[in-house]
């Protein structure tokens, strides 16, 4: 396996996962999901030469993906969360499952853009990562991911009291 | 009642199944953009090979016309058909241009030109070459029914008339309605990026 290859494979195993859970936290659906993540990977498979190494890989990845969730025009935007899409997922036990699930239903009641930017917070990417993946100040971003907690979190509340 | 840390603890269990490489890149799936530039190329030869064949089928083939009118209307034909491959042309350059490693807003303004460049050709220009092509469908029309008594001829050259207009009505009202969603999504999202 060349370099090139290895890299690359290494940064798959890495963020896969995660860019999953961005696309399914967009589109809300697992199959539209696979296509965003594969399609993201098979975009930095292609301009991986174009790479100048401004940023970090993990921004550029993740910069692709939110620009194939941006241009995804969805066919049915009414689609609903599919439980079963959840149950899919490699989690812990039914409790888990339960809250994760109404964790992606908040998500999807955020907008657009809210639900890309907290994703990436919930995966642990810094302000300045994810000021980079956007291309905006780091400072609104963090004026922006305090009000989009708050406003999540009450979802969250709302929906568990349900 | 949950703080966003719990939210945070919830999210860590979430993991998601996805392919091995070597399966994902075995199968590779073309991306939107490859599957709309091909679109576009295929179009374009598709749109050139026709074009060479009527100017070739209408000048060069020594095929004599009854009607002097069927050589113009072959020939606006021909102009019209270019005038599409162009745009054709046009709009693989513009894909072509779109780089998904940009940052969002500017990959987002890229796409905005191309669907309002799109929606422009829809609402102003295509009527116009829709025009000329059913004009020039329309003066070809005696070559095939001019033979007929002069009723049949006449009635059946407003009918084609009819027809020919109606269908590149519809077609063209579905396809501007089809741009101004995309356009008006891709605006919306745009617009929410531009506010951070």
């Amino acid at each position: 396996m060349d370099h090139i290859s290895e890299e690359f494979s290494f940064i798959y195993l890495e963020y896969s996962s995660k860019i999953k859970n961005l696309c399914f936290g967009y589109t809300n659906s697992m199959d539209e999901a696979d296509d965003l993540t594969q399609e993201t990977f098979l975009s930095a498979w292609k301009h991986w030469d174009k790479f100048k190494g401004q940023s970090s890989r993990t921004t550029w990845i993740y910069r692709i993906a939110i620009n194939k969730c941006l241009s995804f025009i969805k066919k049915n935007e009414s689609k609903a969360l599919d439980i079963n899409d959840i149950k899919n997922m490699q989690v812990i036990n039914e409790v888990n499952q339960d809250h994760l699930s109404l964790l992606y239903k908040s998500i999807n009641k955020l907008d657009k853009i809210d639900r890309l930017i907290i994703t990436m917070f919930l995966d642990e990417l810094s302000y300045k990562q994810i000021a980079e993946v956007l291309g905006i100040k780091e400072n609104s971003i963090a004026v922006r991911i305090h009000r989009i907690k708050l406003k999540l979190t009450e979802i969250f509340n709302k929906y568990e009291g349900i | 009642m949950k703080e966003f840390d719990d939210l945070k603890t919830i999210w860590s269990v979430n993991q998601t199944q996805t392919k091995d490489t070597a399966g994902f890149l075995g199968k590779k799936k073309s991306d939107p953009l490859s599957r709309l530039k091909k679109q576009y190329i295929l179009s374009t030869i598709g749109l050139f090979a026709t074009a060479v064949f009527i100017l070739w089928f209408g000048f060069l083939s020594g095929k004599e016309f009854t009607f002097e009118i069927s050589y113009t209307a072959l020939a606006l034909l021909a102009v019209s058909l270019f005038v599409i491959l162009f745009v054709n042309i046009y709009y693989v350059f513009l894909i072509s241009k779109l780089d998904e490693t940009l940052a969002p807003k500017e990959y987002l303004n890229h796409w905005r030109n191309f669907y309002k460049k799109r929606l422009r050709f829809f609402s102003v220009y295509a009527p116009v070459i829709s025009i000329i092509l059913c004009l020039s469908f329309s003066l070809y029309v005696p070559e095939i029914i001019g033979y007929y008594p002069n009723i049949y001829y006449k009635t059946g050259f407003v009918f084609f008339l009819i027809l020919v207009f109606f269908v590149s009505y519809l077609l063209g009202k579905n396809a501007t309605r089809e741009e101004k969603i995309k356009l008006n999504e891709l605006n919306d999202v745009f617009n929410l990026l531009s506010k951070s």
